[in-house]
C-alpha cells in the first residue's frame, strides 16, 4: 500500500472556512462519489470541531445515508407498537426477538426482514441473492440458527419487455441460488405484478432464526473492563458494494454517477455456509464456557459501521488497525474502501482477548475458511477502549478519530407530508362479461395464477423441519423440535392496488391479510415484521402516503395481538424502509409488506388448504359477499382500475381469528383457505388444486341463497374463510362462529367429481373441471419463464 | 468465416478477483492426479461465441459491457476476438481445455436480450475454459489432454464424458470457431 | 462389523462433511431415529479417521460449491479413498443427492462388478472408472434447479438399504436438484443396470407404473433410475432425500395414495401418530437391519 494513497485518506476532505459554503463542498464532495447535503456538511464540521478527514467524510455520509439513518422516517415510526409481553427484543437491533410457549420457553424465535430493491434492478441475481445474504446475517449475529426465509416480491408489467422478464428470472435465479446452497428453506412469500413497479423492483427477504432463550448475542461491546479485542472473520475484504449504502438512497440511474453495476454486493452462499457451520460452532463454545461476547454482522458500510456500532452500543470506544484487515490479494485498495466497502459474508466479533486467538484457529483451522475461499479467515482488528472515541488508523496514520457520540448522533430529517388526491376513477358500466370465462382469464392472468412454477425454484425441506410447505396452506408451518409438537407459521402480507387506492386502508388489509393467513392455518398470531417500501422522501406526497401506512399498520396491529396476549397489540418486532424506489414523478405504490410469525402449539392440529374428503361440508365464514371494491375481478376482468379496497372492521377481524385458531386447535376442519384475491370463485379452485393428483376430489357449491349479483358472489374479496369440514363437526363449528358473531354458511360440499360446480344467484350453474382450472393456473408464470405469448 | 458464411466473434470473461474454483482445481490436480503433478497455474474464463450478423468490434465489447446476460463488469473482465488473427486472453504456453454441457450450450437469454438491443438474431454459445500452465519441459497439450476427462479417483477431472463435452485448444491460438462444429460422434463404447 | 460396534450394540455412521454440504443435521436425527450412532466427520480431519465406522453416508448439500462439476472435487479427496476401502470391504455407504453425486464421480458407482465386469489394471487392484454420470436435468420448459415430492418405486435388488422392504412398495420423497439425471455415454448402460439389479428405486406414478416423463420423472433420468448402487448392493447413490420424510406428518399435502391416507388418518386423530415414522425412514432402518443382521 503505497504511503500516498493512506495520507490521502488521512488527508482533510474540506476545512472549516471552506465548510461557510457548504453548497460547494457538497458539490465537490458528490463528484467524487461521497453524498453529504449541505447542511451535513456544516453539522459534521460542528460535531468534529474541525474539518474531516476524507475517510471520516466517507463514513459519515454513509452514516447518514437514508438507508443506514433512517434521517426520514426513524421519528415516525415510533407510531408503531413494538412491545408485547412474548417481545424479548424490538426493533433496533439488526433482527427481533420474541419468546416462545412452553415446552418452547427454551428458545427464542429471531424475525428479520430487509430489502433490496435497487441492487436488484439492476443486477437481478446478485443483488436478489446479496438481500438474502444480508438479512440471513441479520439472524446469525443475534446468535441464532436459520431456520428458514421467505421473499415477497413487487415486478413490474411483465409485457413491457424482456429486461422486465429478465428481472424476475433473475431474482428468482438469485434466491434460489443462495437460499439452496445455504442450506436454508424456502418458506413462501409472494410475488405481485403491476406496471407500477416498472422501474423499481421490490425484493423483500425476511429470515427466522432459533436461539437458546438464554443464548442470545448482541450487537455491543459486552460488559466490564475486558480487554475486548475485535475480531473481523469471513470474506477478504474488496471494493465491492462500495457506495452501496449511498445507491439504495438515491433515484436509480442518477445522472454523473458510476456504473451502479458496481454498487452491487458479490453473493458467495457456499462461503456463508461454511462461514456459519463454523460460526455455530463457536456459539456451542461461548455458551459452554459462559464467554461475554458482542457480535455483528457487516452490512451497509462495512467495517466502519459495524465497529463503530458495536462500540457505540457498548458505551465505550474502540481503535481499529484497519491494515490488519485480511483483503484481497492481487489489487492495492485505498482504506476508505476497506474501511466502508460492503464485501459480503463478512462478521465481526468482540470477545475477551484471551479468545481471540482460539476463535480465529477455529475459523482458519478446524473449518479451514482460506481453503473455501482464498484469502477468507479471521483477524483480531482492533479492540475496545474504555473512553468513547473511535479511532481507525491504518499503518500509523490516523484515518478516523471522533467522539463515539458523533456516530450516534444520527440524523433526523424533518420532512413535508401531504395527502395525496385520488380521484375516484369514472365506473363505467360495462356488459357483464361471461362469468365462467372470466375465472379462467384471471386464473390465466399473473395476480392469481399459480406460483408453483417460481416456488419449485426454490429448496422448501432442508433442514428438515417443514411440517406445512409453502402453498400448501395459508401458511406455512415448521415444526421446531423434533420431540415437541409446538410448530411456528409465516404469512405475509400487502395488496399494492389497495395501498395505492387507500394507504391507510391498504395497510390495514396487509397486517390483517398476514395475521389471517396464520391463524386460518391454526396459529397464534405472534410478531410482525415490515418494510415500508417507497419513493422519494422529497415528495410531500410520498410522505403523506407513508404517514397514512404507519397509521393503518399501528391500527391493524394494536387490534390483533389478542392471540397471543390479550389486551395487546400484535408487535412489530423488525423491519426497514426503503425510500427513492422512484424514477422521475411517479413513484411506486405504498408498498408495505408485513410478515406475521404465528405459534402452533401442535403442529399436527396444522390445517392445509388442499380438499381432503368426499362429502365434506364446505363452509364459509366471515363478512358478506356485498361488493366488488378493489377486487381482481374488478381490476382485470371489468378492467376498473383505481378505487378503494374493500371495507375492513378490525373487531369483527380479531374475532375472526380467534374463531379460525380455535376451529384448528379443535379439529372441527379438515382444511381452510383464507378468501382473498379472486375471491370465493378462485380460493375453491386453488382448495382443489391442492388435493392429491390421484384423489378425485372437487366441490359442488350453491351460492344462491346469497342472493347478489353472480358475480359478487364469486368474486368479492371481503375477508373470509372457506372451511372443509366433516358432517359431524358442523355443529360445533357453527356455535362456535355464532360465538364470535359470525355465521357458518354452508356453501357446499366436496365432490367426488373433478370439477367446480357452483350455482349462482339466478339459478344458472356453472361448471369448471379440474384440468382446466389447473391448465388455466399454471399458465401465467411458465409462459413468462419461456418467452411464451410476448 | 465460420461455417455457414456467418461471422462470428468469441469474447472471453474472466474472474477479476481470484478465482476460487480455478484455485481448488488446481489444488486438486497437483495434489492428487499423476498427470497434474507438474501444473503450475490454472485459470478458468468462459467463452462466448457469437454467430450472425455482428456489428463493428467497439459495438460489441460496448453490448456486452451494457448487458446483465453475458458478463458483470464489476466483477469480470470480458476479452473481445473478433477474428481468429486476433489473440485470446491466454499465454502461448497455456493449453486450453474446453468443456461444454452437451447439447445445452446455446444461451436463450443472451439471444434474447442481443435481438432486443440490436434487432439482430444471433446464436450465443458458451462453455468453460480451463487453461492450464506446467512447469518448463512438460508436455502442456499431452498433460492437459490426459487431464480433460474424468475417467477415474486418479485420472483426469474437468468434463465428465458421460455428459460433457471437451475440446482442446493452444493458449496461442484457440480454435475459430471452437464450440460451434460439426459434431463428431461421441465414443460410444468406452470401456 | 467392527469389535467397538459388537460392544456398543449400535452401528457407528459417519456422516462425511465436506464443505458446502448443508443436510447434516436432518441426517444425522434420522440416522439416530433408526438406533444408529452417527458422527459428524469434518473434510479437515485425517481420511484415516473413518476407518473407525461401520458405515458412512454422504449427505446433501453442495460440497466444494459444486466447483468443475457438482460432485468432481469431493469425489478425489483422500477420505472417498478410505470409503472406496471399507465398501470393498463390505461397509455400507449412502450418498444421498450431492453425497450420491461425489460417488458416481468418485466411480464407487455402479462400481465393478456385475454388468460391468472386472478389467484388468496395471498396478494393484480394478480401477473405479466413472462409468456414469448425474447430469443436467432434462424438463420441459424449465431448466435448472428443481423441487417436487415424488413417488420412488423399490425395485428387487441386493441393495443393503433397500432389500428388506417389499418389491413394488411406493415411497413419497422429495427432490431438490438441478443435476439428478442419471445418464452414460454408453448407450444402454443404465438401462442394463437397472435390469441387473442395480437401480433400487425409480420413479413411479401413483399407481405404480414406471414414470418416464415428468414430472413424475422429474429430471428426465434414463429408465427413470432415482438412485443407482453397486453389484455387491453395498453402495447407493440416492438422489430422492429420505431424511426429509422422517416423519409421516411432514409429507407433502400433495401426495395422495396409501402414504397420503396414512398421512391424512394420523392428522385427524389427533393423537401425535402423524410424528410416526415417515416414508424416508425405510431407508435407514434399512441400514440398522442390516447391522442387526450382521450382529
Amino acid at each position: 500500500m503505497s504511503a500516498s494513497r493512506a495520507v490521502a485518506a488521512g488527508r482533510e476532505a474540506w476545512t472549516p472556512a471552506e465548510a461557510r459554503d457548504p453548497a460547494a463542498v457538497s458539490a465537490r464532495l458528490r463528484a467524487r462519489g461521497v453524498v453529504l447535503e449541505p447542511d451535513e456538511v456544516r453539522l459534521l464540521t460542528e460535531l468534529l470541531g474541525r474539518g474531516p478527514r476524507w475517510a471520516e467524510a466517507v463514513l459519515f455520509g454513509i452514516l447518514w445515508s437514508e438507508h443506514c439513518s433512517y434521517k426520514s422516517t426513524r421519528h415516525l415510526l415510533t407510531r408503531l407498537p413494538t412491545q408485547a409481553p412474548q417481545v424479548v427484543i424490538g426493533p433496533g437491533e439488526d433482527a427481533g426477538v420474541v419468546s416462545l410457549p412452553a415446552p418452547c420457553d427454551d428458545l427464542v424465535l429471531v424475525l428479520g426482514h430487509e430489502s433490496h430493491n435497487h441492487p436488484s434492478q439492476v443486477l437481478p441475481v446478485e443483488g436478489a441473492a446479496t438481500g438474502v445474504g444480508g438479512i440471513v446475517r441479520d439472524i446469525v449475529c443475534m446468535g441464532a440458527e436459520v431456520i428458514g426465509v421467505l421473499d415477497a416480491l413487487r415486478f413490474g408489467d411483465p409485457r413491457s419487455g424482456v429486461h422486465a422478464r429478465d428481472v424476475v428470472r433473475g431474482v428468482v435465479e438469485g434466491i434460489a441460488g443462495y437460499g439452496n446452497a445455504l442450506g436454508v428453506p424456502n418458506l413462501g412469500g409472494d410475488a405481485v405484478f403491476d406496471a407500477g413497479f416498472d422501474t423499481n423492483c421490490l425484493v423483500n427477504a425476511m429470515a427466522v432464526g432459533l436461539a437458546p432463550a438464554d443464548g442470545v448475542l448482541r450487537s455491543r461491546v459486552p460488559e466490564g473492563p475486558g480487554p475486548w479485542a475485535f475480531v473481523l472473520v469471513g470474506k477478504p475484504t474488496d471494493e465491492s458494494g462500495f457506495g452501496g449504502a449511498a445507491f439504495a438512497s438515491g433515484e436509480l440511474g442518477d445522472p454523473g454517477g458510476a456504473d451502479p453495476r458496481g454498487a452491487v454486493q458479490l453473493p458467495d452462499p457456499f462461503l456463508k455456509r461454511v462461514l456459519n457451520a463454523a460460526t455455530y460452532e463457536v456459539f456451542r463454545i461461548v455458551r459452554e464456557r459462559k464467554l461475554a461476547c458482542g457480535f455483528k454482522d457487516l452490512g451497509a458500510g462495512g467495517i466502519a459501521c459495524a465497529t463503530s456500532e458495536l462500540a457505540a452500543a457498548g458505551g465505550c470506544g474502540a481503535v481499529i488497525t484497519l491494515d490488519a484487515a485480511h483483503r484481497v490479494g492481487n489489487r492495492e485498495l485505498s482504506p476508505e474502501v476497506v474501511l466502508c466497502a460492503e464485501t459480503q459474508e463478512r462478521y465481526c466479533w468482540v470477545v475477551p482477548e484471551s479468545f481471540a486467538e482460539e476463535l480465529c484457529a477455529l475459523y482458519e483451522r478446524a473449518f479451514a475458511l482460506g481453503d473455501v475461499h482464498p484469502g477468507a479467515g479471521a483477524r483480531v482488528i482492533g479492540r475496545a477502549v474504555p473512553e468513547p472515541r473511535y479511532t481507525v488508523t491504518w499503518l500509523g496514520e490516523t484515518l478516523v478519530d471522533c467522539e463515539v457520540r458523533a456516530i450516534t448522533a444520527g440524523r433526523r430529517e424533518e420532512r413535508e407530508a401531504k395527502p395525496r388526491s385520488r380521484p375516484q376513477p369514472p365506473r363505467t358500466r360495462r356488459r357483464a362479461p361471461d362469468p365462467r370465462r372470466a375465472l379462467l382469464t384471471m386464473l390465466g392472468g399473473l395476480h392469481v395464477g399459480s406460483r408453483a412454477y417460481l416456488c419449485r425454484h426454490y429448496d422448501g425441506d432442508v433442514q428438515g423441519r417443514t411440517w406445512l410447505h409453502a402453498g400448501e396452506g395459508d401458511a406455512s408451518v415448521l415444526r421446531l423440535h423434533p420431540e415437541r409438537p409446538t410448530g411456528v407459521a409465516f404469512a405475509v402480507g400487502g395488496n399494492p392496488f389497495w395501498c395505492d387506492g387507500d394507504p391507510e386502508l391498504g395497510a390495514a388489509h396487509a397486517v390483517a391479510e398476514a395475521a389471517r393467513n396464520v391463524a386460518v392455518t391454526g396459529a397464534r398470531p405472534w410478531a410482525l415484521t415490515d418494510c415500508l417500501n417507497f419513493g422519494h422522501p422529497e415528495d410531500a406526497e410520498v410522505m403523506g402516503d407513508l404517514e397514512q401506512t404507519l397509521a393503518g399498520l399501528a391500527s391493524a396491529a394494536r387490534a390483533l395481538g389478542g392471540l397471543a396476549a390479550a389486551g395487546q397489540p400484535l408487535p412489530f418486532v423488525s423491519g426497514n424502509v426503503s425510500l427513492y424506489n422512484q424514477v422521475g414523478p411517479r413513484a411506486i405504490p405504498p408498498s408495505p409488506i408485513v410478515m406475521c410469525a404465528g405459534v402452533i402449539h401442535d403442529v399436527t392440529r396444522a390445517l392445509g388448504i388442499g380438499l381432503r374428503g368426499a362429502e365434506h361440508v364446505l363452509v364459509l365464514v366471515g363478512e358478506p359477499r356485498d361488493g366488488l371494491e378493489g377486487s381482481t375481478y374488478a381490476r382485470e376482468v371489468l378492467r376498473e382500475r383505481g378505487g378503494p379496497p374493500p371495507a375492513l372492521d378490525l373487531g369483527r377481524e380479531a374475532r375472526l381469528e380467534e374463531l379460525a385458531v380455535a376451529i384448528a386447535e379443535g379439529g372441527w376442519a379438515r382444511a381452510a383457505h383464507d378468501v382473498s384475491d379472486g375471491g370465493l370463485a378462485v380460493a375453491l379452485a386453488e382448495m382443489l388444486a391442492g388435493a392429491p393428483d390421484d384423489a378425485t376430489l372437487g366441490a359442488d357449491l350453491d351460492l344462491e341463497p346469497f342472493e347478489v349479483e353472480p358475480a359478487v358472489s364469486l368474486y368479492c374479496e371481503r375477508p373470509a374463510i372457506v372451511y372443509e369440514v366433516p358432517f359431524e363437526r358442523l355443529a360445533r363449528l357453527s356455535q362456535a362462529a355464532r360465538d364470535q358473531g359470525f355465521v357458518a354458511w354452508p356453501i357446499g360440499t366436496v365432490s367426488k367429481q373433478p370439477q367446480l360446480r357452483v350455482r349462482m344467484p339466478g339459478g344458472e350453474t356453472l361448471t369448471w373441471s379440474r384440468t382446466e382450472l389447473e391448465q388455466a393456473r399454471e399458465a401465467g408464470l411458465r409462459k413468462l419463464w419461456n418467452e411464451e405469448g410476448v | 468465416m465460420s461455417p455457414g458464411g456467418k461471422q462470428m466473434a468469441q469474447a472471453y470473461v474472466e474472474l477479476v478477483a481470484e478465482d476460487a474454483e480455478a484455485t481448488s482445481a488446481l489444488a486438486i490436480v497437483r495434489g492428487r492426479l499423476a498427470a497434474g503433478r507438474r501444473l503450475t497455474s490454472v485459470r478458468r474464463l468462459r467463452v462466448f461465441e457469437l454467430a450472425g450478423t455482428l456489428p463493428s468490434r467497439a459495438q460489441l465489447e460496448a453490448l456486452l459491457h451494457r448487458s446483465t446476460r453475458f458478463y458483470n463488469p464489476a466483477k469480470e473482465r470480458c476479452t473481445v476476438r473478433a477474428a481468429e488473427r486476433e489473440s485470446a486472453p491466454f499465454r502461448p504456453e497455456e493449453a486450453l481445455v474446453l468443456v461444454l454441457d452437451r447439447g445445452l450450450e446455446r444461451r436463450p437469454a443472451g439471444e434474447r436480450w442481443w435481438k432486443h438491443e440490436t434487432g439482430e438474431k444471433v446464436e450465443v454459445r458458451e462453455g468453460t475454459v480451463w487453461a492450464l500452465a506446467f512447469e518448463p519441459g512438460e508436455d502442456a497439450a499431452a498433460r492437459a489432454g490426459e487431464l480433460a476427462e474424468v475417467q477415474d479417483r486418479r485420472h483426469g477431472l474437468f468434463a465428465n464424458p458421460h455428459f460433457q463435452d471437451w475440446r482442446p485448444g493452444t493458449g496461442a491460438s484457440p480454435p475459430w470457431p471452437w464450440i460451434e462444429r460439426p459434431r463428431k460422434r461421441a465414443k460410444e463404447d468406452r470401456p | 462389523m467392527s469389535e467397538s460396534t459388537r460392544a456398543r450394540g449400535s452401528a457407528r455412521v459417519a456422516i462425511v462433511q465436506f464443505p458446502g454440504v448443508n443436510c447434516e443435521a436432518e441426517t444425522a436425527r434420522a440416522l439416530a431415529r433408526a438406533g444408529l450412532e452417527p458422527e459428524l466427520v469434518r473434510w479437515t480431519r485425517p481420511a484415516r479417521d473413518l476407518a473407525a465406522f461401520d458405515a458412512y453416508v454422504l449427505p446433501g448439500g453442495f460440497s466444494w460449491q459444486d466447483r468443475v462439476r457438482a460432485g468432481a472435487l469431493a469425489a478425489k479427496d483422500p477420505m472417498l479413498d478410505e470409503l472406496a476401502a471399507r465398501a470393498d470391504a463390505g461397509a455400507p455407504v449412502l450418498g444421498i443427492c450431492n453425497g450420491a453425486q461425489v460417488l458416481v464421480e468418485a466411480g464407487l458407482v455402479p462400481g465393478n462388478g456385475g454388468v460391468e465386469g472386472r478389467r484388468p489394471a496395471p498396478g494393484a487392484g480394478p480401477r473405479d472408472e466413472v462409468r456414469v454420470a448425474l447430469a443436467r436435468n432434462r424438463m420441459p420448459e424449465r431448466t435448472g434447479y428443481y423441487t417436487r415430492w415424488v413417488w420412488c418405486r423399490v425395485e428387487e435388488t441386493q441393495c443393503v438399504f433397500t432389500r428388506a422392504i417389499e418389491p413394488g412398495t411406493l415411497l413419497p420423497l422429495p427432490v431438490a436438484h438441478g443435476e439428478g439425471r442419471f445418464a452414460s455415454a454408453k448407450k444402454g448402460r443404465i438401462a442394463a443396470l437397472a435390469e441387473a439389479g442395480q437401480a433400487p428405486l425409480r420413479y413411479a406414478h401413483a399407481d405404480g407404473a414406471l414414470a418416464e416423463a415428468f414430472p413424475e420423472n422429474p429430471n428426465g433420468s434414463e429408465a427413470a433410475v432415482a438412485a443407482l448402487c453397486n453389484a455387491r448392493g453395498n453402495v447407493l447413490a440416492l438422489m430422492p432425500h429420505p431424511e426429509r420424510a422422517a416423519t409421516l406428518g411432514q409429507v407433502s399435502r400433495a401426495i395422495g395414495g396409501d402414504w397420503g391416507g396414512r398421512r391424512e388418518r394420523a392428522l385427524a386423530a389427533g393423537d401425535g401418530s402423524a410424528f410416526g415414522d415417515g416414508p424416508g425412514m425405510a431407508i435407514f432402518h434399512g441400514l440398522a437391519r442390516f447391522f442387526a443382521v450382521h450382529a
